[in-house]
């Protein structure tokens, strides 16, 4: 079971492309909090995620707090496993958040577009002035502590000429994992999505090359792609659990099916109950029998099984519905696994050590 | 902008995960043998070394075996009031998905073992 909790719509930065609408101050109330992890910890499973976002959720740091420990006693209580995150824009990353984080042993997700002008250009805090040297310090802070942290970038049609320029910023700053997000709902052009594919190869031959140099780095869309080939597709256990093994909670108390979808909290379309009087378990039903893709000519693709084209969100974002996908998806997925492809064939062939270590989990391989 | 779908399965120059430990498996048994097979030799009459004792028709260094798959388990016994083992599928990801991130898919492991890659959906008649 996977809850995120979607502390306040209230933000401290103005990213262009922020799906989560007007940065109102409507934090979420403690008794809406205990709601909802009540409410999670009624659902049957071994596990929980319990997710912190927002707005930026540090912005409630007191709350965060306090709902952390409760699910910490509910956890106990219950013989759950409990797995704490928090996904911040890292701007509020002070010694105490630090120690506290280092303390609970949260996984942080922490967005940083990359190397300044990428970030500049999408990220701007309140009144247009530059977020990236707080980022970066709050970023240092982290890894100096050693916490547990994935870099999540952004990756926009305004800042994609600096992609590859990006990587190699966070990769030089040692970040353990780079996870790319495409804004998939961004106005890709023709002109853009070249130059996405440029930056790509790029990308993928500086990942070839970290590797000869023994700095190997993890970027989610060429390993994610790389095992997807490895595991011959997704499995279950890798796809969100969209309104079934996940909910999102607005900070009014809605439930969503995804932390993406919460936006202002208006749309009634894909709600699914509220903290007060449950899950709508005929919407439920209806995320799980829709989940998945649905398309005839998504069905007749090679790549189908190692393809996102079952991410919901991403598909309801583009067309409306959670089983179709749409946008520029289809070409990024090619892009990703061709670029992934090239990188592992290069370094399968030269019999990379680190990177059968790491991927087929050997320690030395004999020449053939 | 809508690609057409990939129709050909390209395979691209690195095995997969059960092809690749199937090939080793197979290459560190050959390689056994050819290890057993020289020490043999070495330990022949006329190498010069001191013959080790053998019983009548051993062998003399016999190739490690290849490595053995661990006996089968018994089911787990569920006692009164205890927890039963979850199931392999109902076990969490290795590393919590992030919040906001893009999924990527977890290394191989035991919650795939029941869940093959997803086939296609048939088009509604």
């Amino acid at each position: 079971m996977n809850i995120t909790l979607v502390l306040t719509h209230d933000c401290n930065l103005r990213c262009r492309y922020c799906y989560a609408g007007k940065k109102w101050h409507k934090p979420m109330t403690w008794d809406v909090a205990k709601r909802a992890l009540d409410l999670a910890f009624g659902e049957p499973s071994p596990w929980m995620d319990l997710s912190f976002f927002g707005g930026e959720p540090l912005i409630e740091f007191g709350l965060l707090k306090r709902a952390l420990a409760y699910a910490k006693e509910q956890a106990a209580a219950r013989g759950v496993l409990l797995r704490p995150q928090l996904t911040t824009n890292g701007t509020m990353l002070t010694e105490e958040v630090v120690e506290y984080v280092a303390a609970e042993n949260i996984l942080l997700g922490l967005s940083l577009d990359g190397c300044r002008e990428a970030h500049e250009a999408t990220r701007p805090g309140c009144g247009g002035a530059s977020s990236f040297d707080a980022v970066v310090a709050g970023l240092d802070r982290v890894l100096a502590r050693g916490l547990r942290v994935e870099v999540i970038a952004v990756v926009d049609p305004a800042n994609v000429r600096w992609l590859a320029q990006s990587v190699a910023f966070l990769a030089d700053r040692r970040v353990p994992r780079i996870s790319l997000n495409p804004n998939f709902t961004g106005k890709w052009t023709d002109g853009a999505a070249a130059e996405l594919e440029r930056q790509y190869r790029l990308v993928a031959d500086d990942y070839v090359a970290r590797y000869r140099a023994g700095r190997p780095m993890w970027v989610n869309v060429i390993d994610g792609k790389i095992i997807s080939r490895l595991k011959k597709g997704f499995c279950e256990r890798d796809k969100c659990g969209f309104g079934v093994r996940e909910i999102a909670v607005a900070p009014g108390g809605n439930l969503y099916p995804c932390e993406r979808l919460v936006g202002e909290d208006t749309d009634e379309a894909i709600r699914m109950g509220n903290v007060f009087d449950g899950i709508d378990r005929a919407k439920q039903a209806e995320y799980r029998r829709l989940t998945g893709n649905s398309d005839p000519e998504c069905a007749k693709c090679a790549l189908r099984n190692r393809c996102m084209n079952w991410c919901a969100c991403t598909n309801y974002s583009l067309t409306g519905a959670i089983d179709r996908a749409g946008g520029i998806v289809c070409f990024h997925e090619q892009l990703a696994i061709r670029e992934a492809d090239r990188a592992a064939a290069l370094l399968f062939e030269a019999g990379q050590p680190e990177f059968l270590k790491r991927q087929y989990h050997v320690e030395a391989v004999p020449c053939a | 902008m809508r690609l057409r779908p990939v129709e050909n399965t390209p395979e691209p120059d690195y095995p997969d995960y059960k092809g690749f430990h199937q090939d080793r498996r197979e290459f560190l048994r050959r390689m056994g043998m050819i290890a057993g097979a020289l020490l043999a030799g070495a330990a022949a009459p006329g190498c010069g070394k001191e013959e080790p004792q053998h019983l009548g028709g051993e062998i003399a260094v016999p190739a490690p075996p290849p490595p053995q798959p661990p006996p089968p388990q018994p089911p787990p016994v569920r006692l009164g009031g205890a927890v039963a083992p979850p199931d392999p599928a109902l076990l969490p990801p290795d590393e919590p998905n992030i919040a906001g991130g893009l999924r990527a898919p977890h290394e191989p492991g035991e919650g795939d073992l029941k869940e093959p890659p997803e086939a296609p959906k048939e088009e509604p008649k």
